[in-house]
């Protein structure tokens, strides 16, 4: 880790908004803050890098940004996390861009949910520019542990909360960020999350949703992140007490594992889309653990079917989703205005189910086997089902 | 003088193993003891090592041979990939080989050679290989792969055809004798790919066909910088010189050209101007340009992993036999590549200041395979193309020579950074250490600075046909090799001249805006969108799913 600090002489910039962050803290990749700078003629740049030794390249690439457009009177921060010169350019540029075109709710076009950054998740599927971040990038509240560590911090520590309407219901929202250490939970990003629910607790609102894509929780703060989950399954068993729906959504490529999986099925409703997969241990965990031949890591189709949102869907612990927004908004919005009222006889029926299916299938090796019992005519067919073909299949089920 | 006695050593041979064979059919467990009779020390052959497809059940029958009874054998293949490849040099049986490429084994076969167990006679492309093997490389026995067989021996090699026609061919037809490994054996084959009367034993496999997925690539991996990099591809070199027949290398770089194809090009009026003939594998990352009317023809050398479907309901694009499954002949597609294709473009891991590129790394003898040829411009090439006259007019007019001939496009497209701190533009290529280390008589250079026409990198587009010196040349390459050493070393106003003149086009020069480079500009941006468009016909192996 190294820290290099720049001032480069530049012309006056344009206004624009400030506050505003891009990229993120992954390998080859980095984010960038744009904050003001008191001195109007030049730009201020605070650079955390983990590769250290490159501080000539970093000088040209910046002076020739700093000639190249008009940045004077702005700080950038960056953290780097071993990006190439050409990244780091691009970012830049990027950041500059954001800071002289875009507001702070930006409308977002991209209907793929699974290519969205978690700010524009929120954006996308919240009403338009209703989205009030709470502990922004800007505010820079970060793990006090990753620095101790030598390791980069990020500056919303790896989730995006606040409060937003949705379908002009007021409701609070959390985003994980999949690149940020696996969407991984730590001191502050725990806090951040179970104090959005506890707020949303506070504020009666009519729903809290939860677009999860983390494996569980963070190494390197592990016991804080214990702690935050345990009090994230708490705060959300108070909302539904109190009639307040939670729907969690995991579409995202890292899925919800440990901690983050257990809070995904204390939902109200869960939404798991065939990328997204829900469990406690993660496949590579249970290899390491019980060894390749109980469990390859390796062999996708069989990770995705033993934990895949085909098969939750299948076994009725989740509902099934289409990673696209519209789709997404709609199903959002009609666990919304059908909340469930929670209570200890409906807990008992579930676990009840939960202990079933755990008898019934204790002997199944292979989640083919349980599709087949389940009245799947074709087992090995429904991985590759279409979004639309698998949701047929769904309902000749049910019927 | 007698005037057949390889003939007769090749008949005497046959009726030597008479006694182990049921018709041209010998049982697994005597494969050992046939090898044994028919291969005579000093002898040289052929195993079959593809790109893609391997004759495993061979290779491991050949490595259990007894050294005191069958060695100085001199091994010709087209690449060495698998473990019992280099282990009948390690246990003494063969020490001399001529290939082309040696995919995954290049550190062994770096360490054998230096410690002299081995003599590398050559390092080759593809068609060098196989036309050594007409010329004075022609082997005594073949040890040869296919998917099927019928009862008489007739060979059914199907999508990956790839070499076996080019080395069966030499050998059978000059007293060598073919032995063919097979996965199946039917009454009735799809098609007879091999002629029975060509081969002389085969032996029914036990071993899985295993085939890596060496042309897949998952579009989610394609950053901006690559999006940005395709964009002026298409624009600055495609829509200029109106690129209809060409090839593309394998890497991450060229499928976002593919996969900008439907939507960029497509918005700039491209459709039915550039990229209507490929020579190239069945790549997933065609499947959208394909689906949308703008890929006419595709020629492969080989097949690819999941495509087999796909490419069989696509007939009018693939060649395909009268059973409806694809037929890939890699000497016939290189051969395309070398003479009938307007451009080729591919990615590197080095770049000197003469433009010569190289993927070599110290502690390892990686090969050639078939880039060379796909990547050079021939001399000897006679018919033109409104690209290729385009292209040999900016050349004879930079020179100043006379306008007699075109030019291939040979084009590469690197990022200037392969990593943090791991420039791609130096000012030494490490092939040069590799040369002395080798004690080889040359550096191991993939394409010549001398055939390469373009440089592309993020930062923008080198035009070599433009230069006029060697000065300019140089100047043109620092120009866009951004922040490396190479690149800060740049004469500002040489480059800013040569921007003027054309010979240096950075993104604003070609109209294009940072603003636009996103993967929403992607066709398909997972592995699920292809097999979604290929309409589930594409069926990707496990190693790139998530579902």
């Amino acid at each position: 880790m190294e820290q290099l600090n720049y001032n480069i002489a530049s012309t006056v910039a344009p206004r624009g908004v400030f506050g505003l962050s891009i990229g993120v803290v992954n390998s080859g990749n980095l984010e960038i803050l744009l904050l003001q700078n008191a001195d109007n003629l030049s730009a201020k740049f605070i650079i955390d890098t983990s590769v250290a030794g490159y501080s000539e390249i970093w000088h040209a690439v910046l002076s020739d940004f700093a000639a190249k457009f008009a940045i004077g009177g702005l700080e950038f921060i960056l953290h780097d996390s071993g990006a190439t010169p050409a990244i780091v350019a691009l970012r830049l540029r990027q950041a500059y861009e954001t800071y002289l075109i875009a507001s702070a709710n930006k409308h977002i076009t991209n209907s793929h949910y699974v290519e969205l950054t978690p700010r524009e998740r929120i954006m996308a599927l919240v009403d338009e520019s209703s989205f009030k971040e709470i502990l922004p990038p800007a505010a820079q509240v970060t793990s006090p542990h990753l620095g101790q560590l030598d390791l980069l911090t990020s500056f919303d520590d790896g989730v995006v909360i606040g409060d937003a309407k949705f379908d002009g219901k007021e409701i609070a929202i959390i985003a994980q960020q999949a690149n940020f250490i696996g969407g991984a939970v730590g001191e502050i990003n725990g806090a951040k999350i179970a104090g959005m629910c506890l707020r949303a607790l506070e504020r009666k609102v009519s729903g809290v949703i939860l677009l999860l894509d983390s494996g569980g929780v963070r190494l390197q703060e592990a016991n804080a992140g214990e702690i935050a989950i345990s009090e994230i399954i708490r705060s959300i068993f108070a909302l539904r007490l109190n009639n307040i729906p939670v729907v969690a959504v995991v579409a995202g490529k890292n899925g919800a594992f440990g901690g983050i999986g257990i809070t995904a099925a204390c939902a109200d409703n869960l939404f798991i889309s065939e990328q997204g997969r829900s469990g406690v241990s993660g496949p590579e965990v249970i290899e390491t653990v019980m060894g390749v031949d109980e469990y390859d890591s390796k062999d996708r189709a069989l990770v995705w079917r033993t934990c895949g949102g085909k098969h939750r869907a299948l076994l009725g612990l989740s509902e099934y989703c289409v990673p696209e927004i519209d789709k997404l908004h709609h199903q959002i919005k009609d666990a919304l205005d059908h909340p469930v009222t929670l209570t200890l006889d409906g807990l008992r029926a579930d676990n009840l189910r939960l202990a079933q299916l755990v008898t019934k299938y204790a002997n199944y090796h292979d989640a083919l086997d349980i599709w087949h019992d389940l009245g799947v005519s074709n087992p090995e067919q429904v991985s590759n089902l279409s979004d639309a073909k698998f949701q047929q299949l769904q309902q000749s089920l049910a019927e | 003088m007698e005037f057949d006695l390889e003939h007769k050593n090749k008949l005497k041979r046959l009726a030597g193993v008479q006694h182990l064979l049921s018709g041209k059919w010998v049982a697994r467990e005597q494969l050992a003891s046939l090898l044994q009779l028919v291969i005579r020390s000093g002898d040289r052959v052929c195993l079959e090592g593809n790109n893609q497809k391997q004759a495993k059940f061979l290779a491991q029958a050949l490595a259990q041979l007894n050294p005191e009874q069958t060695n100085n054998l001199h091994i010709v293949q087209s690449a060495l990939s698998l473990p019992e490849h280099i282990r009948v040099f390690e246990k003494g049986l063969a020490n001399r080989v001529d290939f082309c490429y040696s995919s995954g084994q290049g550190a062994r076969l770096a360490q054998l050679a230096a410690s002299g167990k081995i003599t590398i006679g050559g390092i080759h492309t593809y068609l060098e290989l196989f036309a050594r093997y007409f010329v004075d490389l022609t082997p005594k026995v073949a040890l040869i792969v296919a998917a099927k067989a019928d009862r008489q021996g007739n060979l059914y090699t199907g999508p990956n055809t790839e070499d076996t026609p080019a080395i069966v061919e030499a050998t059978a037809f000059r007293n060598g004798l073919v032995i063919a490994e097979v996965y199946e054996v039917v009454d009735e084959l799809p098609r007879v790919d091999i002629p029975a009367s060509w081969v002389d034993v085969v032996v029914h496999s036990p071993l899985p066909m295993v085939l890596n997925p060496l042309f897949t690539r998952d579009p989610a991996k394609i950053d901006e910088l690559k999006i940005l990099m395709a964009m002026m591809v298409i624009k600055g070199i495609y829509a200029k010189y109106g690129v209809n027949r060409l090839n593309h290398g394998i890497g991450f770089n060229t499928c976002a050209i593919e996969l900008l194809l439907p939507t960029y090009a497509e918005n700039l009026g491209l459709r039915d101007k550039i990229c209507q003939n490929f020579v190239i594998n069945p790549v997933p990352t065609l499947i959208p340009a394909i689906e949308a009317g703008f890929v006419k023809t595709i020629c492969s050398p080989g097949g690819e992993v999941g495509m087999n479907d796909y490419v069989r309901a696509h007939p009018d694009i693939f060649f395909n036999g009268f059973d409806g499954s694809q037929r890939s002949n890699r000497a016939f597609a290189q051969l395309a590549g070398l003479y009938a294709i307007d451009l080729f473009i591919g990615a590197t891991l080095q770049i000197d200041l003469h433009g010569n590129s190289s993927t070599a790394t110290l502690e390892r003898i990686t090969g050639f395979g078939g880039a060379p040829n796909l990547g050079s411009d021939v001399n000897a090439r006679r018919h033109s193309t409104p690209c290729w006259l385009q292209a040999g007019q900016e050349y004879a007019t930079s020179q100043n020579k006379p306008f007699l001939r075109g030019r291939k496009l040979v084009v590469q497209m690197v990022d200037t950074f392969q990593a943090a701190g791991v420039a791609t533009f130096v000012e030494k290529l490490d092939a040069w250490a590799l040369q002395e280390k080798m004690h080889t008589p040359l550096p191991p250079i993939m394409i010549l600075g001398d055939d390469v026409t373009h440089i592309v990198t993020e930062e923008g587009i080198a035009n070599l046909l433009l230069c006029r010196d060697s000065i300019e040349r140089e100047q043109a390459i620092r120009g866009i090799a951004g922040y490396t050493p190479v690149g800060l070393m740049r004469d500002k106003e040489i480059v800013n001249q040569l921007r003027e003149r054309g010979a240096i086009q950075y993104p604003e020069d070609l109209g294009i805006s940072y603003r636009d480079v996103t993967r929403d500009l992607l066709a398909a941006k997972t592995i699920k969108d292809l097999v979604n468009i290929s309409g589930g016909l594409y069926q990707p192996p496990s190693s790139f799913r998530d579902w």
